[in-house]
């Protein structure tokens, strides 16, 4: 399938070219990176090749980031031009316990931000006749503030909806006839469940034709619950605070598949204990560099994302860009060794997800009687004649038989657990 | 539509950015804040094209606010 392009030159541009470009836009990178005294301390001197780059340049850490701004908050020694060029403030959401990595935009940057989300909007089949709501607070956490703009810059209409509840933004929704929305995949959860709590049925009532469901790793489930409940085509897409904007989307011609948007980032995939490059079809820690930014520059960041690259000539839309199978799989910080059995959390999501009884949900690993021990808490969904009585060893075999561990599941009060607008925080290590 | 630019066009789009780009530190506030917008909007479409790729808001604070030590 042949694709429209938002700017088919460095989406399409054959792959030396494109290698090419993304060394002539480090290079200028790096030289102005000298401006950042964080920056300038650990860039080797005489890099001559993306390979050297790769060789030489040491990795960054988000414990890094955070040691730097902590010397001078709130932006310490990272910036490259003076903060007081920024027009926009933001921060990461800190759902991983941590202190918030702050970032900040220069006019220049902002509209670079805008216009890399635009990239993704536009691949993903926005047009102008589209009618946009994005469906977050208008807080600090940069993500739907690039689609926000992203919708504007490609012509389409944005629905502001930031002070609204659930329930008002579905009345919204359908009101203005919202045909794109964009969310995290928790929150379009929770519309689709309080849509049913108002006697709504999406998919019949609404017109939501297209789904930006970002900012989360999901299971397959998860996806096919929100298309489901929407009645809508659902995307994937990605990006980073420290990057500034989204950096991978999923294309048309290979649902499932995300491209990575690779004339604004340059990534590589790790192996997270050996810190290798691994092949192609082989799962590893995305490590990325941004060369797009003036004010907080990104070199060699390492994610925590866990991603299997493939090659660009395996997707048939025409971009030259390599692609991550199944977008981000998980994060390599929540991989644990339970009783000899590696899991993470998305694996108990995939499964819980497929019950129609089970509403929310939380995995919490807890020590009971000396075990490492996976507790599912589970609340069950009102589904007309659900066996709910059953429904915990139900779980508990399905888990077993997929993951190979026996989880302890409780069932708990229907409205008890946590919901989130942005990014679910569903994983809990208590040990 | 995703077509490709001329090379008549791709000339018109950078001498309208190096144009705007003399105008980025004029005393008009209003002027001023405009034609920093567009020098940025050109910027991103010149990017995207890969035609010129620069960092360069610092230039126009550069002698009132130095950065990194």
């Amino acid at each position: 399938m042949g694709g429209e392009y938002w700017n088919r030159r460095t989406e399409t541009m054959p792959r030396p070219q494109l290698r090419e470009w993304q060394w002539r836009k480090l290079q200028v990178a790096l030289q102005h990176a000298q401006r950042s005294e964080f920056w300038s301390e650990r860039i080797p001197a005489g890099i001559g090749s993306l390979d050297d780059y790769f060789a030489r340049m040491p990795l960054t850490y988000k414990k890094d980031l955070i040691a730097a701004q902590e010397v001078a908050p709130p932006y310490g020694t990272l910036p490259s031009t003076d903060p007081a060029l920024a027009i926009r403030h933001h921060q990461t959401s800190g759902t991983s316990g941590n202190p918030p990595v702050r970032s900040f935009d220069t006019i220049r940057d902002w509209t670079w931000c805008a216009d890399v989300y635009a990239t993704a909007l536009y691949a993903l089949g926005v047009r102008e006749h589209h009618r946009g709501m994005v469906a977050f607070g208008y807080g600090m956490f940069v993500g739907f503030w690039g689609m926000h703009y992203a919708l504007e810059r490609i012509g389409a209409t944005v629905i502001p909806a930031g002070g609204f509840d659930s329930q008002a933004r579905i009345k919204l929704m359908i009101d203005q006839r919202v045909s794109v929305l964009g969310c995290t995949p928790s929150y379009a959860l929770r519309l689709i469940e309080t849509a049913k709590e108002m006697g709504v049925d999406l998919a019949r009532d609404a017109n939501v034709e297209i789904i930006m469901a970002g900012g989360e790793a999901r299971s397959k489930a998860t996806t096919q619950a929100i298309a489901h409940g929407f009645g809508a085509e659902v995307f994937n897409a990605a990006g980073t605070t420290e990057l500034g904007t989204t950096n991978m989307f999923e294309c048309r011609a290979n649902r499932g598949g995300c491209h990575s948007m690779e004339s604004t980032v340059i990534d590589e995939v790790l192996d997270p204990a050996t810190l290798q490059p691994v092949a192609y079809g082989e799962q590893g820690v995305r490590v990325s560099t941004g060369i797009g930014r003036e004010g907080m520059q990104l070199f060699r960041h390492w994610t925590e994302d866990l991603v299997i690259r493939r090659p660009w000539h395996e997707c048939a839309c025409g971009r030259s860009w390599d692609w991550f199978d199944g977008g981000i799989l998980g994060r390599a910080d929540d991989m644990r060794k339970i009783r000899g059995v590696s899991v993470e959390p998305v694996m108990f999501e995939e499964v819980l997800r497929r019950f129609d009884e089970v509403g929310e949900f939380q995995t919490v690993l807890r020590t009971v009687r000396g075990l490492d021990t996976v507790v599912l808490r589970v609340e069950p969904a009102d589904v007309p004649g659900a066996d709910v009585t059953t429904l915990a060893a139900r779980i508990a075999d399905t888990v077993k038989r997929e993951c190979s561990i026996r989880p302890d599941v409780e069932i708990v009060e229907p409205g008890s657990l946590p919901r989130f607008e942005l990014k679910g925080a569903r994983f809990h290590d208590e040990r | 539509m995703s077509g490709e630019l001329t090379g008549p066009q791709e000339q018109q789009l950078l001498e309208c950015y190096r144009t705007l780009h003399g105008l980025a530190e004029v005393d008009v506030p209003a002027v001023r804040a405009a034609v920093r917008r567009a020098v940025a909007e050109l910027q991103v479409a010149l990017e995207g094209q890969a035609l010129v790729f620069e960092f360069y808001s610092h230039q126009w604070d550069e002698a009132a606010l130095p950065v990194a030590a």
